[in-house]
């Protein structure tokens, strides 16, 4: 995947450009806003990693002109300025997402990761929570590789966890996700599936978390 | 408002009343200065009269007169103005003069008549004498008319007149001289006070002297010092404030120049690849202290003015940013929950503010609560609507609490072996809180265990 990555500082370009390609991303860099700018006339990228300071042209301005050619390359801004403002107003220009100096390597690679994804109109195509996986392609769960037996309400209560791993569901948002269509139940018909899934996962190293008053959570579990 | 001028101002009050006074006061004195005219001079015509009827003679049943030039010399003056008489028998006839002076309209009781008529085209003072002739056949008087034309007497008026307003005039100009030179004086000493603290060096926030400043301005320079003692007082807190924050940092980034400068030198692979583990730990700890430092400097009461109060749910603010924090909980095996009643819980606030006011409450209840622990953010809606973090970790001891929202302070306890961080957390919820008009409590959880945190929200007025 091919990668413009504007920045002025050379020192932070240098080093982030050899993460990243390692990472695999193929990068290419420019630390001057107006270059970065005729470099986007010509060239094709597939995301666009923007320091908001920069000489001869400043990243808002590079970008607010990128859109404004109808480029739809998914950006990412990186900044030291930390306010506010600066975040909203960086987004209604039409940024994907907004990082704050300093950052740590792993999140950049995953936002960029998901910004070249939304823009793909993909979801994540495999989502793995420990020994659990789905495949958004064919809508399958895996189980320790071998394929889940789930009835269409348990796999529907599970997808929305799954594609929500690592953060708390609450009923409400299950019960209006998955249950909606026929409304003569009440919310704690949830925890009839959550039940239900549970004992398909039993023992397996991952689980559904009960939060008090925040709803579940699908988890890895040390076993 | 526009600035006004007291100066103008004053004169204007002064002289506008003063000025409507004079020309009421020229329309009276025109009034009794053609009076005083008339009264002189209608004597003078009476005189006259009375001379000519002093000299009519009857002699053989005719009537004579002597006319005596002296008696209309008593009329003559410096203006050009006209005399006229006439003599008019008891039958009608004129004796002499103008015989077409007119006779008064209706005779008064007396012998003389005063009066005003129009005579050629102009308007003329007359008199008309009546004079009894003690002869026989003349049982009527004779009647002597009297007239001059009105210069003499509108001259004398107006020179009544003009002399009464100049002296008016004089006095009004000498009272609008004494008010300038009074508020000149008056104001001489705020000039002084100007210069004197234009002069003052910059740095020089030391309240003002406000002695020989008239009593007026004297509680808007106490005012004025107090507000300069205020930005001395925030002044002094910011450089508190920078000084605090550069000890902070320099001292983790001493800490890594040491360990990296002490790997270089080794020449050892694994302590290099060591080192860098550490430095990186490091320098997580440090942007999360610049930008918690940044926060604290945000959340002081100056940076604060200004900022947006809107009514908002605190319980959904609240559980949207407990959300945020089940990750961080889980990695430590925290039971993290949240609980709430169904009263509304609106509160007059700003979310951002908020929202960072539980994240610092819950990043607290994480690093500091016990691991397995649990730990509940709760809402209370009601009038008074409550937040509560409650932890079941080691709590701050009582003899603390006071200096836990101190900048910088952290427990002893925890600093001995405890997790790391940048002592600002609860600095920048007092702040936040304060800025909300709450209030907020640290006490012990149930059965003396953990930290009970509880921030009230004042009532909102008019629901």
């Amino acid at each position: 995947m091919r990668l413009l990555f504007v920045e002025d500082s050379v020192k932070l370009t240098a080093w982030l450009a050899r993460a990243l390609r390692q990472h695999g991303f193929a990068v290419d860099t420019t630390h001057d806003g107006a270059q970065a700018d005729s470099l986007l006339r010509t060239e094709h990228y597939d995301v666009i990693l923007l320091d908001l300071s920069l000489p001869t042209m400043d990243g808002l301005t590079l970008l607010q002109r990128l859109r404004a050619r109808g480029t739809a390359t998914p950006v990412v801004i990186l900044t030291a300025r930390g306010d506010l403002e600066d975040r909203v107003h960086g987004l209604n220009l039409g940024a994907d997402d907004y990082l704050a100096k300093p950052f740590e390597l792993t999140e950049l690679e995953a936002r960029l990761h998901a910004v070249i994804r939304r823009s793909n109109g993909l979801a994540a195509p495999r989502i793995a929570v420990g020994p659990l996986a789905y495949d958004s392609s064919d809508r399958v769960f895996t189980l320790d590789g071998r394929r889940l037996a789930l009835r269409p309400k348990e796999h529907g209560v599970l997808e929305v966890l799954v594609t929500r791993a690592g953060k708390a569901v609450s009923k409400a948002q299950l019960y209006e996700r998955v249950f909606s269509i026929d409304k003569v139940t009440g919310q704690d018909v949830v925890e009839i599936y959550i039940h239900r899934l549970r004992k398909q996962l039993h023992g397996s190293g991952v689980g559904i978390v009960t939060l008090r008053g925040l709803g579940y959570l699908l988890e890895a579990q040390a076993s | 408002m526009k600035p006004t001028s007291l100066r103008v101002q004053l004169l204007g009050w002064l002289l506008v009343p003063l000025l409507l006074l004079l020309s009421v006061n020229a329309w009276y004195s025109r009034r009794a200065a053609a009076d005083t005219a008339d009264l002189s001079f209608d004597r003078l015509l009476l005189a006259s009269a009375d001379a000519i009827a002093d000299d009519i003679e009857v002699r053989d049943g005719e009537i004579f007169v002597d006319l005596p030039y002296a008696a209309l010399e008593l009329l003559e003056s410096n203006i050009q103005e006209r005399i006229f008489y006439r003599v008019v028998a008891p039958d009608g006839r004129t004796v002499t003069g103008y015989d077409d002076l007119p006779l008064p309209q209706a005779t008064s009781r007396g012998d003389n008549t005063l009066y005003a008529a129009v005579y050629r085209g102009e308007t003329v003072h007359l008199v008309a004498m009546n004079k009894h002739l003690y002869a026989t056949g003349f049982a009527q008087p004779v009647v002597v008319i009297v007239a001059e034309t009105g210069e003499a007497r509108d001259a004398l008026s107006r020179q009544i007149v003009t002399e009464a307003l100049a002296r008016q005039a004089l006095l009004i100009a000498a009272a609008a001289l004494l008010v300038g030179l009074g508020l000149a004086r008056g104001l001489a000493p705020l000039e002084r006070l100007r210069r004197s603290v234009s002069a003052r060096p910059p740095a020089d926030l030391s309240p003002v002297d406000a002695s020989g400043v008239p009593a007026e301005v004297r509680p808007l320079i106490r005012t004025l010092n107090e507000h300069t003692a205020r930005i001395a007082r925030l002044l002094a807190g910011r450089q508190r404030w920078i000084a605090d924050a550069s000890h902070q940092m320099r001292t983790p980034l001493t800490e890594m120049q040491t360990q990296i400068a002490y790997s270089l030198r080794q020449d050892r692979p694994e302590l290099a690849r060591q080192a860098l583990v550490d430095v990186h730990a490091d320098i997580r700890r440090l942007s999360h202290l610049l930008s918690q430092l940044l926060m604290q400097a945000r959340s002081e009461p100056e940076g604060l003015a200004g900022q947006e109060m809107n009514s908002l749910d605190l319980r959904a603010l609240a559980h949207e940013a407990t959300l945020d924090h089940v990750g961080p909980a889980r990695g430590r095996s925290i039971d993290l929950g949240f609980e709430t009643d169904e009263a509304p819980a609106r509160v007059q606030g700003n979310a951002l503010l908020l929202t960072e006011l539980v994240g610092n409450l819950l990043r607290n209840a994480i690093a500091y609560g016990r691991e397995h622990g649990r730990i509940t953010v709760g809402v209370q809606g009601g009038p008074e609507v409550t937040l509560e973090v409650l932890d079941d970790g080691p709590g701050i001891p009582a003899a603390e609490r006071e200096h836990a929202f101190q900048r910088f302070w952290r427990s002893p306890t925890v600093l001995a072996s405890g997790p790391s961080g940048s002592g600002l957390g609860l600095s920048i919820v007092r702040n936040i809180v304060e800025a909300h008009g709450a209030r907020i409590e640290l006490s012990s959880g149930p059965d003396e265990v953990g930290l009970r945190v509880r921030i009230v929200f004042p009532a909102q007025g008019g629901g």
